[in-house]
């Protein structure tokens, strides 16, 4: 059973340490994004990836954070390593939320896997943005993405999304929610379940 | 497959919409057509190579160049699968 983590904030590394361990050796991958970035020197990552962990960052998220390459540590990737993920793992644990809980969900075998982005963040918190940016990546994998607004943030992300900005995230996460308005796929709060819900 | 490839310019694009307007565009094209993806943005010199790769695509060769501005890009070379 493969199972897939993605990390968005190194303080909650201990908790995907402690899962990954408890995996033992079963197939598993770990995509390090936004602040999870820089948990990418930890050396019990490392350890990880000795041991046969998959583990990917985003390359923009790293840049942007000053994390530097190891050779032989966690691999330079991108939102397409975090899309084939949630695309193929039998288990998606995901600390993407600002905190409490990791998203733990583990989908049925289907034809085309419904993924749901949940945000939470207001415009001016950056994992917003980054949980549109991802949600836009998961359409280069074939995945059926739909994104819902939290009622008290919806209309100030929709309009701050009007405005382009020329810092790099913010600006793929508004071109992103642009997209999904006129896609249809902006949804509200109390539809079915999806096979994976992603909450930032 | 003789002619010149497809250009795709993607500057000033960064990631997830290099490697998706990739895919659509791949998508577009017949079985073994040929298509240039030009990029500016660092990582996405490797990560729309990996991303193409993986969704079965040939690689056909990635070559730096130093744009009109001298800031660096690179010419990313696929092939339809």
């Amino acid at each position: 059973m493969l199972l897939g983590v993605v990390l968005a904030d190194a303080a909650r590394l201990d908790e995907a340490l402690a899962l990954l361990r408890a995996h033992g050796d079963r197939e598993a991958r770990l995509f390090l994004m936004h602040e999870g970035v820089r948990a990418a020197a930890d050396p019990r990552v490392r350890a990880l990836i000795d041991g046969g962990l998959e583990a990917t960052l985003c390359a923009m998220d790293a840049e942007a954070r000053g994390v530097v390459e190891d050779e032989g540590g966690v691999r330079f990737g991108s939102q397409y390593d975090h899309a084939v993920l949630v695309r193929d793992a039998a288990r998606v644990v995901a600390w993407t939320g600002r905190a409490g809980d990791p998203v733990d969900a583990r989908p049925l075998a289907t034809a085309r896997r419904r993924v749901r982005v949940v945000i939470e963040a207001g415009p001016d918190d950056p994992r917003a943005w980054q949980g549109l940016r991802a949600a836009a990546g998961y359409l280069g994998v074939e995945l059926d993405v739909e994104v819902a607004l939290l009622p008290t943030v919806a209309a100030a992300l929709v309009d701050a999304a009007e405005r382009d900005v020329a810092e790099p995230v913010g600006r793929a996460g508004r071109r992103a929610l642009r997209a999904f308005v006129a896609m249809g796929k902006l949804v509200g709060f109390g539809r079915g379940p999806a096979d994976v819900e992603l909450r930032w | 497959m003789s002619g010149d490839p497809e250009r795709l310019e993607l500057l000033g694009e960064v990631c997830p919409f290099t490697f998706v307007r990739t895919k659509l565009r791949l998508e577009e094209l017949p079985s073994g057509a040929r298509l240039l993806v030009v990029v500016d943005h660092p990582p996405a010199a490797r990560s729309v190579p990996r991303s193409a790769a993986g969704e079965g695509h040939v690689v056909l060769g990635v070559t730096e160049r130093a744009g009109d501005d001298g800031r660096p890009r690179w010419e990313i070379l696929l092939q339809r699968a």
